[in-house]
């Protein structure tokens, strides 16, 4: 093996520039030397790499993947010099192009969303571009994975095998899973009880009807006893039996559908476009996104030219549709004023960096204009120097909030509803009526001789559509992020480069990451961690994800005789988005921020990386805001994903990192871990027992909890009333109204906020131990006693929904 | 926190020169700008980026009628801007307070949230209204630029100097009245007299009676009072005063030049009271020098149907009785009127009339009050601020604070008039779907918060270990007391 930094490990590189020089070498020699090694793993990715060959589509030059052409070698070559001698922080290798392609190949065939759990898959794309069987492959793994193994849930409850038996043979009599699996995600009124539904008055939201077994585990039991047993329940009276209607599982794993349907591509594919016609038809009833237009809640038309949302935040990352970019407008469009949330960024010299919505390209002129406005904000008084920073504009409905991070500023132009001023109102209201002047006591006034004037008469007000809620500091934390997700990609190095050449063009280092912060953006506005800003664990029994963390951590040399642990900074296993068991090394223990850990997530579940084995380079900005760690990405399926960071971009340690991917899949499997994991995937996100929420008294919309001592959060499904984009998106914008209302009245610790709405009230209640976040139907009674009784049984949850112990490589 | 600066221009204007420079058509614009010391580039660019960012947000609008851009954040100010007339624009700009750290001017750190937009909007919309109050609307100046520029350069400094930004809270952006309770029969007795005296001096136009600044009867238009009660007796903070005007910041003197016609603003000059006596506030002298017009201080003032008037107004025993006299042409600018409207040797047989007359000011004095005592000393059981947006009416509860030591100078802490403030611009900004809030925080009691309907009321309930159910409870019951008879959402 070639290796160009073969020796010293480099535990994190101090300067983007200098690490871009030394390591200049690697990725074109890892490939080379990789060959060998890796051409039994993806030729799918060769052949979608041929097959996009002529494909004129913008090259994603922030990612590396894995891959053996050798007809790459230019191109990539070409491109890591020019690298070189911008200085810049990013590498790029060969398959290259194949990531960017595959990437490309998602925007332009937008994800068929054919149920809560389907969302878009590789198999759905692979099916209509013909090359790259990466998602076919995956899916036939996991179908034999599900046979092969037991469920972990199955061994407490029989009736569960025998259901998932009869889900596969009703997936082979069943053309249109998909479609159907849509109408089993949300099966029915989650409050209300329904005995054909779910006996035993246990409900799930948007889960399948799936025992209750991941929310009863009780603390000390092992694989063994029966984790759904009602003893010792925290609660009296909540009824928590695992028997479950033989109905109800097999239609559960409809929503799994094509995987072991068959092992042919094109079967899959013609049952997802059976699917899809199906859409064009009758809809199915479950399916709210298709009874509604896109974006609004209340069924009202869409008032502007903002995309819909998807529908499931795990959907969120791999549906990514350039179209919703709308790279045809500009700011000479007035449809591109029109969107809800922009975000663009622009360095100080003006050039634009990137834009949500329109052409980077075309928006040069109203780039130039927001750098005008804050660099004249900064000496609009000599007594401040130049030294004053813009924050926000506040005109007419929308906030402008501006953000400096360096060179680059960031901007989110963002429509609010704008609150009606009612003392100015009724004032206008008043004056704009007429009576005799000579009433001494009238309590009207006489009408005015002189001409009307706008600002005089009574305000008009566009009627409140609904109801979009933006503070300033919402949107702030949300820059922030976004500059995050950008050090992420490019280091700090981009300040220096930006401050030594003014007019340095950004946007050929971004290019293909249009996914990844759009996805940031989305995502934000649609889970909880922006709020509490930590990550989600997934939920699961402590017995399995001791064995998981056990997997995971298991960095023996097997095979190539290559330890990759002396490098390995963390490792991180994902189901989604969500982070099934992790362990860091003690280099970075206590230093993995929260927020990196998200942007990290966001980024390799944005991109192509998930899509093959990858590597590829890193930033954590609160880690080391000026260097690149590397990151092995390798997704089994579309849902489970390890990734490991390494200080070293060492060709054997990708190897030997991927050898321990097999390993530990292995050991996943052969536990029953895997099936555990699987199965607790298909109930995220949870929804409260039914019969947790009839002993409250409260049909809780949703509940958030937070433990700010582990940095993570536990965020419940939605109410099926509340299963809507758009008003999933509304209750978090109003937890951040609460959240920010407690800051700014500097609300000391415990702190406890009731929000009443029109339709729903929330409370949040900060300790120093937990933060909760729960919103109910407006009509009910929220107390101080079902809000204990709620926290107490989420107490008792905490060993099955976080991560208690992160152990140390 | 400081006013940085006050602009009033008018971006239509054009510069009289053939070939103007850029600064010529920058300078234009600029009607006025305080402080008048800047330099002429600092005016500029202000004028500049304001208009640059009326047309920047114009481009978002939905439509025409839209809201225009209204208010800029940065780290060291907060500036709103207001077209108080057509094509006349008005911007505000306030310097953020600084708590400077150890290490010097490296450690600033800007206290950038102290006052929100709304309430600095609210105090821009009521620097504009008294100035036209007092001088007619801007635009009626227009062929007069340099008399104009002599009003703000008076008006301007002074209004400022009555700002206190550390004490400006949403009763200010509230801005409604006080009302006084009296009894039905006493009421309209006070209605009576003022039309018998209305009658025995046509002269008076409209009359109103305040006790102990609290309004008790109004018979003006209610947009003129509005502005006239708050212009007389309120404060910033919420509080009133019948010798406000007479009180530092105000009680400036009144000159000849602050006569119609003169060069200085008539805004917060009053006839000159010593302690609490009784005399003139508008009118003649309280000070005997003699009789004589020069003595007569009774400003014009514009109204909102176009016609103009002149203040009268005398305190007697804490009544104040205010009344507007005819001023002459309608529609007639403010400012032109040098001539009294009136013979000013009325003027004393006017006030010994309305308080010695049988159901004069003396006879209406006992009931007045009695009634009005026997209602406001009864301590209210409950700290509370309550604002009707229908009627105006501002009512701050009588409680003692819970430490008592701060008894009724503020119904509410400086730190629950600050969470106070925060959930009024929830309610009117941020969600104005937000229909009650209840907030606690650590070692202090819970804070309501409820928006229904017309009606605001916020309620600081005593006791730090109350629970969430029991502070429940207690709105419910404020609510029961309050607004038994009235349907609160």
């Amino acid at each position: 093996m070639a290796q160009a930094n073969e020796g010293t490990p480099l535990p994190v590189d101090s300067e983007a520039d200098s690490h871009a020089a030394r390591v200049a070498g690697v990725p074109g020699g890892f490939a080379d030397t990789g060959e060998e090694e890796i051409t039994e793993e993806p030729s799918t990715a060769a052949a979608a790499s041929a097959a996009d060959e002529d494909a004129t589509v913008p090259r994603d030059r922030s990612l590396l993947v894995i891959q053996d052409e050798a007809d790459e070698e230019d191109a990539a070559g070409a491109d890591w010099s020019d690298y070189a001698q911008e200085g810049s922080p990013l590498r790029t290798a060969r398959g290259m192009r194949t990531a960017a392609a595959a990437e490309d190949r998602e925007r332009v065939h937008p994800p068929v969303m054919s149920g809560a759990f389907l969302s878009v898959t590789e198999g759905a794309e692979d099916a209509e571009e013909p090359a790259p069987r990466v998602g076919l492959e995956d899916i036939l793994l996991e179908s034999e994975q599900d046979a092969s193994c037991d469920d972990f849930y199955g061994t407490q409850d029989t009736t569960q095998p025998a259901s998932a038996a009869a889900t596969d043979q009703e997936r082979v009599d069943e053309p249109d899973a998909g479609s159907k699996g849509d109408d089993i995600q949300r099966p029915s009124e989650p409050f209300a009880a329904s005995a054909e539904d779910l006996p035993n008055g246990v409900k799930w939201g948007t889960s399948p009807p799936l025992p209750s077994v991941p929310l009863r585990y009780d603390e000390g039991s092992s694989g063994e006893s029966s984790p759904t047993s009602n003893e010792g329940s925290p609660l009296e009276g909540i009824s928590l039996e695992p028997s479950q209607p033989a109905e109800a599982p097999a239609k559960e794993i409809q929503a799994e559908p094509e995987q072991a349907t068959t092992d042919n591509g094109e079967v899959v594919l013609a049952e997802r476009r059976e699917g899809r016609g199906d859409k064009g038809g009758e809809q199915p009833e479950g399916d709210s996104e298709t009874r509604r237009p896109p974006g609004l809640p209340d069924g009202r038309p869409a008032r502007n030219r903002s995309f819909a949302l998807r529908k499931s935040v795990d959907e969120i990352h791999s549906s990514y549709d350039l179209a919703s970019k709308c790279v045809d407008e500009d700011d000479s469009v007035p449809e591109w004023y029109k969107h809800d949330d922009h975000v663009l960024i622009f360095t100080y010299s003006g050039k634009p960096v990137w834009s949500r919505y329109g052409s980077e390209d075309r928006l040069s002129a109203f780039t130039g204009t927001l750098s005008a406005i804050v660099s004249k904000m900064a000496s609009l008084f000599v007594h401040s120097k130049g030294t004053d920073s813009l924050r926000y504009i506040k005109a007419g409905d929308h906030i402008f909030a501006f953000m400096e991070r360096g060179p680059l500023w960031l901007v989110s132009i963002s429509r609010g509803v704008r609150g009606r001023n009612k003392w100015q109102e009724s004032i206008d209201a008043l004056q704009s009526f007429s009576v005799p002047s000579t009433a001494p006591s009238c309590p009207v006034t006489p009408p005015t001789a002189t001409a009307p004037h706008p600002s005089d008469g009574p305000t008009v007000y566009p009627q409140h559509h609904h109801q979009r809620i933006h503070t300033y500091s919402m949107l702030a934390e949300l820059l922030d992020r976004i500059h995050q997700q950008l050090i992420c990609i490019l280091t700090r190095g981009i300040d220096k480069t930006l401050k030594a050449r003014p007019s340095y063009d950004v946007r050929a280092l971004l290019g293909g990451t249009d996914a990844v912060l759009n996805n940031l953006i989305e995502w934000s506005g649609r889970d909880m961690f922006a709020l509490v800003d930590s990550f989600e664990p997934l939920p699961l029994a402590p017995p399995m994800r001791v064995i998981a963390t056990n997997a995971l951590k298991d960095f023996r040399a097997v095979g190539s005789g290559v330890n990759p642990q002396p490098h390995v900074l963390a490792a991180i296993l994902l189901a989604h988005h969500r982070v099934v068991t992790m362990a860091v090394s003690r280099v970075i223990k206590n230093q993995l921020h929260p927020t990196d850990l998200v942007i990290l997530i966001n980024l390799v579940r944005s991109s192509a990386l998930r899509q093959s084995e990858s590597w590829t380079p890193v930033c954590l900005p609160h880690y080391n805001d000026s260097a690149f760690l590397y990151a092995y990405v390798n997704f089994s399926g579309r849902d489970l994903g390890l990734v490991v960071l390494s200080s070293t971009s060492d060709g054997d340690q990708f190897y030997a990192l991927s050898q321990h991917f097999h390993r530990m899949m292995e050991a996943l499997s052969s536990s029953g871990c895997l099936d555990a994991i699987r199965t607790s995937i298909a109930y995220c996100p949870y929804a409260l027992p039914n019969s947790l929420l009839s002993t409250l008294g409260v049909p809780f919309i949703h509940v958030g909890y937070f433990l700010p001592s582990l940095q993570q959060y536990f965020g419940s499904a939605f109410s099926r009333d509340y299963q809507e984009p758009a008003r999933e998106q509304q209750l978090f914008s109003v937890y951040h109204c609460c959240k920010t209302l407690l800051a700014k009245t500097k609300a000391k610790l415990p702190c406890q906020l009731f929000y009443k709405r029109r339709h729903e009230s929330f409370f949040v209640w900060q300790t120093a131990e937990y933060h909760l976040y729960c919103c109910a139907p407006r009509w009910t009674e929220l107390s101080t006693h079902s809000l204990t009784q709620l926290v107490q049984w989420l107490k008792t949850q905490e060993s099955f929904l976080f991560i208690s112990n992160i152990p140390t490589l | 926190m400081s006013v940085a600066s006050v602009l009033v221009f008018d971006p239509s204007r054009k510069a009289h020169r053939k070939k103007p420079t850029e600064e010529d058509v920058q300078d234009a614009k600029i009607i006025y700008y305080h402080p008048s010391g800047a330099s002429p580039e600092e005016k500029r660019q202000q004028v500049g980026l304001v208009e640059g960012l009326i047309s920047f947000t114009r481009m978002f609008r939905e439509s025409e009628g839209s809201p225009a851009f209204r208010a800029v954040r940065t780290q060291q100010h907060l500036i709103v801007a207001r077209e108080c007339e057509p094509s006349i624009w008005m911007a505000m700009a306030l310097l953020h307070s600084t708590t400077s750290g150890l290490d010097g001017a490296d450690a600033t750190d800007w206290d950038d949230d102290d006052v929100s937009d709304t309430v600095l909007l609210a105090l821009l919309r009521n620097c504009h209204e008294v100035f036209t109050l007092l001088h007619g609307r801007i635009r009626s100046f227009c062929d007069r630029k340099s008399r104009l520029c002599d009003l703000f350069e008076d008006f301007i400094p002074a209004y400022i100097a009555t700002i206190d930004c550390s004490d400006l809270t949403i009763l200010h952006e509230m801005d409604g009245y006080h009302f006084g309770p009296v009894e039905r029969g006493t009421y309209l007795a006070i209605q009576s007299f003022l039309s018998v005296l209305q009658r025995n001096f046509p002269v008076i136009r409209y009359a109103a009676l305040l006790y102990d600044a609290y309004l008790v009867y109004s018979g003006l238009p209610p947009a003129d009072m509005r502005l006239l009660y708050s212009y007389l007796v309120s404060y910033a903070n919420g509080n009133v005063s019948n010798h406000k005007l007479n009180r530092r910041p105000f009680g400036r003197m009144p000159t000849a030049a602050s006569q119609p016609g003169g060069g200085s603003s008539s805004f917060g000059r009053v006839q000159l009271l010593e302690g609490n006596e009784d005399g003139f506030i508008f009118g003649p002298s309280n000070v005997p020098t003699g009789s004589g017009a020069s003595s007569m201080f009774v400003p014009p003032i514009a109204l909102h149907n176009g016609s103009t008037g002149q203040l009268l107004a005398f305190l007697y025993q804490g009544i104040m009785l205010v009344m507007v006299l005819h001023g002459g042409l309608e529609g007639d600018s403010v400012d032109r009127r040098a001539r009294l409207a009136f013979d000013p040797g009325e003027v004393p047989a006017l006030h010994e009339a309305a308080v010695y007359s049988p159901g004069g000011l003396k006879d209406l004095l006992p009931s007045v009050h009695e009634q009005f005592t026997r209602i406001m000393s009864q301590e209210d059981s409950y700290r509370f601020v309550y604002f009707n947006a229908a009627n105006h009416a501002v009512r701050k509860s009588n409680r003692a604070t819970a430490s008592g030591k701060e008894k009724c100078s503020s119904s509410l802490l400086p730190h629950e008039s600050h969470v106070v403030q925060n959930m009024h611009a929830v309610f009117t900004d941020t969600d104005p779907e937000c229909r009650e809030i209840l907030l606690k925080s650590s070692g202090s009691g819970w804070i309501g918060g409820k928006n229904t309907l017309d009606r605001e009321f916020f309620v600081a309930l005593d006791g730090s270990n109350l629970s969430f159910t029991k502070a429940q409870d207690e709105m419910q019951k404020f609510g029961t007391i309050h607004f038994a008879n009235i349907f609160i959402d």
